[in-house]
């Protein structure tokens, strides 16, 4: 069975489980919302079901890893949709599904193709807040260095309120674009309505803080203005930071989100909740939510 | 001829061929290859369907697809998007019988409609689709009919097209002068 994502924790997600009529299997359902139908099946749900059906496989194949592997898995699966020629998807936490034994499956894609305004604002790429029409595998990458950063934090990485407050939260990380170090912003449609003071960038260091070193370095490969210097999700892949201690953890390894999770949120905190006090270690992996899916040998 | 034919067409897809393309700089190219045969597997065309439908002509579907041509040239639609329309109808075609001329139209408006909602950046609206068949389609009708189409095609949407072959096609016999080929292209 397939739930929610222990990452889903963005609000606005309407994915729900349920058993399939013509097979059994559990399958994630998702309940569109049908605002305005003048115009027919809006073009976000057939888009999301033509991306589903060209990447049946690949999203299957994806495995997942804890933390580490969290981000290898997003990482992994952006390279095989990014691969498929999928335009781009929607990358954020809540489209983001954890099976009970610790897979990871991308979700939605609702937005494969055409970004709308009511796409997941947190984790859009900067040439999209500027307004570029044109726009490739990049964005995704972008999204994918959002929630690994979210993951270390613990917190998301550019909450922005609104689309200008998010442009906001962008520069006051990454300091102010220019041509110089964005020579494509000129061409952005929205470049020249509004401008902000010019802005020093704050080192990641300061944003992330306890992240390692490798973490950082591989987290600010994903987070750079122009699109094309974004790491390729390949390239990626094989960063020392995947090969360094903590090693990625085998998706058996990973906790396990519990069914039936509204009911249990009510209860005393969940044991698998993170504890900012705690090292980072301590807080992810429970041993004992884990050890039933460990295979022996 | 047809006999080997339908024997053929429910086989499992196995590429009889090895991949045609040089090794690919963003995928593996025998696994492109292989989705790609497997999609003729899946979206069955029957070049024979109108024989179901003893009231149509084949002139019929040759002036329908001239006109929506036209729509498309009119609203500026991608290429992609007219030759998606004509594939939703094709299969739609197939999945009936005696069809009555007077349908023609709503049927290839509303897959065209179809079509350009999952190909266009900025798809024209339904009423401009409603207009174009100069009162001989209603909003209404077209939205019905997408739902009727929807259902026969099992919402079967991602056919590999006539003019993706071609673009394919048109790379390889130009591969000597291309150093890198079928990099996805973001038109």
């Amino acid at each position: 069975g397939w739930e929610p994502g222990l990452l889903a924790r963005t609000p606005g997600s309407h994915s729900d489980l349920a058993p399939s009529l013509q097979t059994g299997e559990t399958v994630a359902l998702k309940k569109v919302a049908l605002r305005r139908l003048e115009d027919g099946i809006p073009n976000q749900a057939l888009r999301e079901i033509k991306a589903l059906q060209e990447i049946e496989e690949n999203v299957g194949k994806c495995k997942a890893m804890h933390m580490g592997g969290g981000v290898e898995s997003i990482t992994l699966c952006t390279q095989r949709v990014v691969d498929n020629t999928l335009k781009s998807i929607d990358l954020k936490p809540a489209n983001l599904l954890i099976s009970s034994t610790g897979q990871l499956k991308i979700a939605d894609f609702g937005l494969a193709r055409v970004f709308s305004n009511e796409g997941e604002r947190w984790y859009r790429a900067p040439e999209l807040l500027y307004g570029a029409r044109k726009y490739d595998e990049g964005v995704d990458l972008w999204a994918v260095g959002c929630i690994f950063a979210e993951l270390l934090n613990n917190s998301p990485l550019f909450p922005g309120e609104n689309d200008i407050e998010q442009l906001c939260c962008v520069l006051r990380v990454l300091g102010t674009p220019n041509p110089r170090i964005w020579p494509e912003i000129t061409e952005l449609p929205d470049y020249n309505k509004i401008s902000f003071k010019e802005k020093p960038p704050i080192p990641l260091e300061q944003v992330v803080p306890d992240a390692s070193p490798q973490a950082l370095h591989l987290l600010k490969q994903f987070l750079v203005y122009p699109s094309r210097q974004r790491v390729r999700a390949a390239q990626a892949l094989l960063h020392p930071y995947f090969f360094t201690p903590p090693l990625p953890a085998h998706h058996s390894e990973l906790p396990i989100p519990q069914r039936g999770g509204r009911k249990m949120r009510q209860g005393p905190p969940h044991q698998r909740d993170f504890h900012i006090e705690l090292p980072l270690e301590e807080s992810l992996v429970d041993l004992d939510l884990v050890a039933p899916y460990v295979v022996e040998g | 001829a047809s006999i080997s034919f339908t024997r053929f067409m429910h086989q499992k897809p196995t590429p009889a061929r090895a991949s045609p393309f040089p090794i690919l700089g963003w995928a593996n190219r025998d696994d492109v290859w292989k989705s790609m045969i497997n999609k003729e597997q899946t979206y069955v065309r029957d070049k024979l369907y109108l024989q179901r439908h003893p009231l149509l002509q084949p002139k019929m579907r040759t002036i329908l697809l001239d006109w929506l041509m036209e729509v498309c040239d009119v609203h500026k639609l991608q290429r992609e998007t007219f030759y998606l329309a004509q594939d939703f109808f094709d299969r739609f075609m197939s999945t009936q019988k005696n069809i009555v001329k007077t349908l023609l139209q709503l049927i290839g408006i509303s897959s065209l409609f179809i079509a350009a909602k999952l190909e266009e950046i900025y798809p024209p609206k339904l009423h401009q689709f409603a207009y174009v068949t100069d009162g001989a389609c209603t909003e209404d009708e077209i939205l019905s009919m997408e739902l009727i189409i929807m259902k026969a095609l099992n919402w079967n949407l991602s056919p590999l097209t006539v003019v993706s072959w071609l673009n394919i096609y048109m790379q390889i016999s130009y591969l000597n002068e291309l150093y890198e080929v079928l990099v996805p292209q973001y038109p």
